[in-house]
C-alpha cells in the first residue's frame, strides 16, 4: 500500500495540514511504520498535482491545510472498497528453502523445518507474551496478525513434516534413517 | 529449582519406541510445552512425568525424589504431594457440586472437610467461578468446566503441573483464558508440562520442545520484546 491511500483516507473527515496527518497516522498504525516529514510533504504535494487534494492556503500559524477533492473522495472510496489481492503462489522464502532441500537432499528437508519451526515459535511466544500484557488498540491489532501469521506457518510446517513422513514411509529402514538425520539439540 | 527431571529416557513397547533417548529439565516457575503429532511420544512422556509409567531406560526424578525403584505406594504419594494434573476429558464427579469437585484431592489427603471447601472456593475465586461453587458440573460450560478441573489440579498448591492437551475442544477464547491460568500458576512458583500439538498454545511456555518418532527436536524460546516499527517489516 501507499501512504498516498492512507492521506486520502485519513483526510475524508475534514481538512488537515501535513504535521496533523503525520499525527494521524502515527496514531492509526500504532507507530509501526515511521514517516518523516519530508515524505508527508512529498506525497502532498503529489496529492495536489493530481487534482486529489487542494491547498485551502496558510492558516494563522502558516501550515497549509489541504481537503479532499471530489476526485480524491471517489479514490479514497475505491481504495477502501476495494479487497487486496494477494499472491496465491507465494515465493517466501520459508517455502521454498523446503522444495528445494525436497529436491536436492529431502533428509534435508526434516532438519530446515526444524529449524525454522524454532524461529518461527519463538516469535510466536514472544508475540503471546506481548498480547497477554495488553496494549492500545492498533498495538493489539497488530499483535493478533502477526501471531496469526506465525502460527499458519507452524501449521504448514507440522504439515510439511507429516507429508514428508509419509512420502518417505513411516516403516522404512530410509524413512528411519531420514528420521536420524535431524539434528539433535541439547535442551537442558 | 529442578522440579521435574528426565535423565535419557528410552520408553520400549516390545518393539516399539516410544521415547528414545530423552533428557528435559523443568524449573520452578517455568513452562515447559511439549508440541509435536500423535504418536510421537508426548503423552508417554507426559506419563513418565507423572509417574504413571516406568522408562525402559533412564530415570525421572520428581521434585527431588527419584522414582526409578520406588513402590507404586510410594509414587502415589509423590503423586498427590507434588504433582497436579490437567486431563483433556476432565474427569468432575457428576453428582457432587464443582466446589466439592475441587476440595476432592485436599480430602483424600486428610485436609478436615471445612478447610478443604475453603481453599477450594479460595480457588476458584481466583479463576473466577466461586459464583458456581454450589451448583453441579453439568450446569457449567465446556469451558468453565475446564477451568474447574484446573482448579482442581491446583487446590493441592502443586510444585508439578502436568498438562494433557489442556485446551483441546476449547474456543480460543477460552483456551486462552485456561492457558493464563496455567501460566500465572507457573509465574506463582509451579513447575509446569503440558502437552499439546496446538502452537497457540504451545507458545504460551517458556520452552517448546518438539518431538518427533520418540526423538526430541530443537527448542524454542521468545525472545525481548518486539519494536512497533519491527512489525511491519
Amino acid at each position: 500500500m501507499s501512504v498516498r491511500s492512507a492521506f486520502l483516507v485519513l483526510l475524508g473527515p475534514g481538512p488537515r495540514h501535513g504535521y496533523q496527518l503525520k499525527a494521524e497516522f502515527d496514531d492509526a498504525t500504532g507507530e509501526s511504520w515511521p514517516l518523516n516529514y519530508g515524505q508527508v510533504y512529498t506525497t502532498l504535494q503529489r496529492l495536489e498535482k493530481a487534482g486529489a487534494v487542494a491547498s485551502l492556503g496558510e492558516d494563522e500559524d502558516g501550515r497549509i491545510r489541504y481537503e479532499l477533492t471530489d476526485h480524491g473522495r471517489e479514490e479514497a472510496e475505491e481504495w477502501m472498497a476495494s479487497p487486496v489481492q494477494q499472491p496465491l503462489a507465494s515465493r517466501d522464502e520459508i517455502a521454498m528453502k523446503v522444495l528445494l532441500a525436497v529436491r536436492t537432499d529431502p533428509g534435508r528437508a526434516v532438519a530446515v523445518i526444524d529449524v525454522q519451526r524454532q524461529a518461527t515459535m519463538s516469535t510466536l511466544q514472544t508475540v503471546t507474551r506481548m498480547r497477554a500484557e495488553g496494549g492500545d488498540l492498533p498495538w493489539m491489532l497488530h499483535l493478533d496478525r502477526t501471531a496469526m501469521l506465525a502460527e499458519a506457518e507452524l501449521r504448514w510446517l507440522d504439515r510439511a513434516e507429516e507429508r514428508l513422513d509419509a512420502e518417505a514411509g513411516a516403516d522404512s529402514p530410509k524413512a528411519d534413517a531420514r528420521l536420524r538425520s535431524t539434528p539433535i539439540e541439547e535442551t537442558t | 529449582m529442578t522440579v521435574l527431571e528426565l535423565h535419557s529416557v528410552t520408553v520400549s513397547f516390545g518393539e516399539n519406541v516410544a521415547l528414545d533417548d530423552v533428557s528435559l529439565r523443568v524449573e520452578a516457575g517455568e513452562l515447559i510445552a511439549v508440541t509435536g503429532r500423535s504418536g510421537s511420544g508426548k503423552s508417554t512422556l507426559l506419563n513418565l512425568a507423572g509417574g504413571m509409567l516406568m522408562p525402559t531406560v533412564g530415570g525421572v526424578v520428581v521434585a527431588g525424589e527419584s522414582l526409578g525403584g520406588a513402590t507404586a505406594e510410594r509414587i502415589a504419594d509423590i503423586r498427590r504431594r507434588h504433582v497436579g494434573f490437567v486431563f483433556q476429558n476432565l474427569k468432575l464427579l457428576p453428582r457432587i457440586s464443582v466446589a466439592e469437585n475441587v476440595a476432592l484431592p485436599l480430602e483424600l489427603h486428610g485436609t478436615s472437610t471445612k478447610d478443604a471447601r475453603s481453599s477450594a472456593i479460595a480457588v476458584l475465586e481466583r479463576l473466577g467461578l466461586d459464583d458456581r461453587a454450589d451448583d453441579p458440573p453439568s450446569a457449567l460450560s465446556g469451558g468453565e468446566r475446564q477451568r474447574v478441573a484446573v482448579a482442581r489440579a491446583l487446590v493441592v498448591g502443586p510444585s508439578l503441573l502436568l498438562g494433557d492437551e489442556p485446551t483441546a475442544a476449547l474456543d480460543p477464547t477460552t483456551a486462552e483464558q485456561v492457558m493464563k491460568i496455567i501460566r500465572s500458576a507457573c509465574n506463582a512458583g509451579a513447575a509446569g508440562l503440558i502437552v499439546t500439538h496446538d502452537p497457540v498454545q504451545a507458545a504460551w511456555a517458556d520452552r517448546v520442545v518438539h518431538l518427533r518418532a520418540g526423538r526430541m527436536g530443537r527448542t524454542s524460546a521468545g525472545t525481548d520484546a518486539i519494536e512497533r516499527t519491527d512489525l511491519l517489516k
